[in-house]
């Protein structure tokens, strides 16, 4: 029976992510969350690596061999990567916080500006750690 | 936390403490860099970058604990399932933290 | 779990063209969003060209024009075509906007026209607004205060007092910035939206206003206004250039402040 609850209940819903162009403002707002995901798996590294280095020098080594093999070096810069980028576009949110560029054209400047800053000082960094 | 506006401070405050907390983290990994384990394990016992670190390890764990919780409640829309991922996360938190105290303090002594 | 794609009958199917002849000189095309509730169909992309000597400039003429001209099925709302009413807001080449007030010389190539994103659509462009409106009717958006029955004069508003509700209520109700905002995708059932909350702010801000510590204190809710993550594609959409994100976030500042 087509009966008017019967109908509701069959709407559809329309196409959300499949059909919104992709905006400088949502992007960056999935990056930060993806970032800081990441960096939540970075520090369970990070307390093995000090728990590895308590326990003594064959496990230190062990480790060491993990951290200096090219998926340690891969990970270790993309850590980087995403710890500056989240620290800075925490900055961000504590000036909107404060009611500071919130217009759109700040907030598209500041984004961008956020994204070549850090990869200045990621690359800057990296060669420092591995030159 | 339950209260909204208090988890949002402590996201805030907490950011605030993570951020001279990881340049100092990221200069020593370039100043330690090549060095052997008996460096490291010497670098670990002096009592101000022991301090640093376990500040680093406990602010950063709280961050990400109410990082991951807003995350969560985002996504996970059956309340049982939301609560239970939380729970696990937070006990997740205490555990990781609990082995980073406890290393640090095993090399300080 | 929240589901990123769409659900089985929501799928989008090709379907109709309606072709100029070749030797049609000035003309465009445009992919439109059709469900029609009558058939057991899923929802279908049509395809349309129009001769652009015959229609107005703008996106919303090209509707009237095929409706008249091509398909008079073809469904969705307007009034006023001069962007006060807020009834034509849809997705158009990708974003929210007023199709009365946007151009279609404005958009590159094939002009696509979707509902507004994530609502249940009644009919072709035409979205079941239903809680939408209900949210907005949760910030009690009317003037409560006791004065008039006190005094027998008008309440006055100095300019300065006068001047903290512009850029809040000069909105139109379109919903553009709630359909935009991710938040709103994933939570629209219990987070309330820019759209109501621009709202609540330009009634939190009115200095004749009594109750903005009780508006707080109802939005003081993990789900009402804290799943707003100040992403900003509100403020990006709206076709009345008003900025949602900001007044959200003055709410929260206003909420630590009473703390
Ligand atoms: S700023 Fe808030 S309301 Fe606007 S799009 Fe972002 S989450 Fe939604
Ligand atoms: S704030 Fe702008 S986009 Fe949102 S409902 Fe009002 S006029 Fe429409
Ligand atoms: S028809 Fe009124 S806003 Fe477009």
């Amino acid at each position: 029976m087509d009966t008017i609850e019967n109908k509701t209940n069959k709407r559809p819903l329309s196409p959300h992510l499949q059909i919104y162009k992709p905006q400088i403002t949502s992007i960056l707002s999935i990056f930060h969350r993806f970032t800081g995901v990441f960096l939540a798996f970075g520090l369970l590294l990070s307390v093995i690596f000090v728990f590895f280095t308590a326990m003594g020098e064959e496990t230190y080594k062990w480790w060491n061999c993990i951290v200096n093999s090219l998926v340690g070096k891969g990970l270790l810069f993309l850590w980087l990567l995403a710890i500056i980028f989240h620290a800075l576009n925490g900055v961000r949110y504590f000036l909107w916080d404060n009611d500071i560029g919130m217009s759109i054209p700040s907030v598209k400047w500041s984004g961008l500006f956020v994204c070549v800053l850090t990869l200045v000082l990621t690359c800057v960094l990296g060669i420092l750690i591995w030159m | 936390m339950k209260n909204v506006v208090t988890h949002r401070k402590f996201q805030r405050y907490s950011a605030l403490a993570i951020s001279p907390l990881s340049i100092w983290i990221v200069y020593s990994i370039i100043c330690m860099k090549g060095s052997s384990f008996q460096e490291t394990y010497n670098w670990f016992s002096n009592p101000f970058n022991a301090f640093f670190m376990a500040a680093f390890f406990i602010i950063s764990f709280l961050h990400l604990k109410l990082g991951l919780q807003i995350i969560i409640e985002d996504y996970v829309h059956n309340l049982k399932h939301r609560s239970l991922t939380i729970l696990s996360i937070n006990i997740a938190c205490y555990i990781f933290a609990g082995i980073a105290i406890f290393s640090i303090l095993t090399m300080l002594f | 779990m929240v589901a990123f794609n769409l659900p089985k009958n929501s799928k989008v199917l090709k379907g109709n063209r309606f072709k100029l002849s070749r030797d049609v000189p000035n003309k465009r095309a445009l992919e439109i969003y059709r469900y029609d509730p009558d058939s057991s169909n899923n929802p279908r992309v049509d395809y349309f060209e129009i001769n652009m000597h015959e229609c107005g400039p703008m996106v919303l003429d090209a509707l009237i024009y095929i409706k008249s001209q091509i398909d008079s099925s073809l469904t969705f709302r307007r009034s006023c075509r001069e962007g006060v009413c807020g009834s034509c807001s849809m997705n158009i080449d990708g974003t929210n906007t007023l199709a009365c007030i946007k151009h279609i010389k404005d958009v590159k190539g094939v002009v696509k026209i979707y509902p507004l994103p994530h609502m249940k659509i009644i009919k072709d462009l035409v979205p079941d607004l239903s809680d939408a409106y209900k949210q907005y009717a949760s910030v009690k958006p009317w003037l409560q205060s006791t004065m008039p029955s006190k005094s027998e004069k008008e309440q006055l508003q100095s300019p300065e007092e006068r001047k903290e509700i512009d850029g809040a209520y000069e909105c139109i109700l379109c919903f553009c910035c709630s359909a935009s905002c991710p938040s709103y995708w994933w939570n629209g059932d219990k987070y309330l939206g820019p759209a109501a909350l621009l709202q609540a702010y330009r009634w939190i801000s009115d200095s004749r206003d009594e109750s903005s510590k009780s508006r707080l204190e109802f939005l003081k809710d993990s789900f009402k206004l804290y799943r707003c993550h100040t992403i900003m594609n509100c403020t990006n959409a709206c076709p009345k250039g008003l900025n949602p994100a900001q007044a959200i976030s003055r709410i929260k500042s206003s909420i630590a402040n009473i703390e």
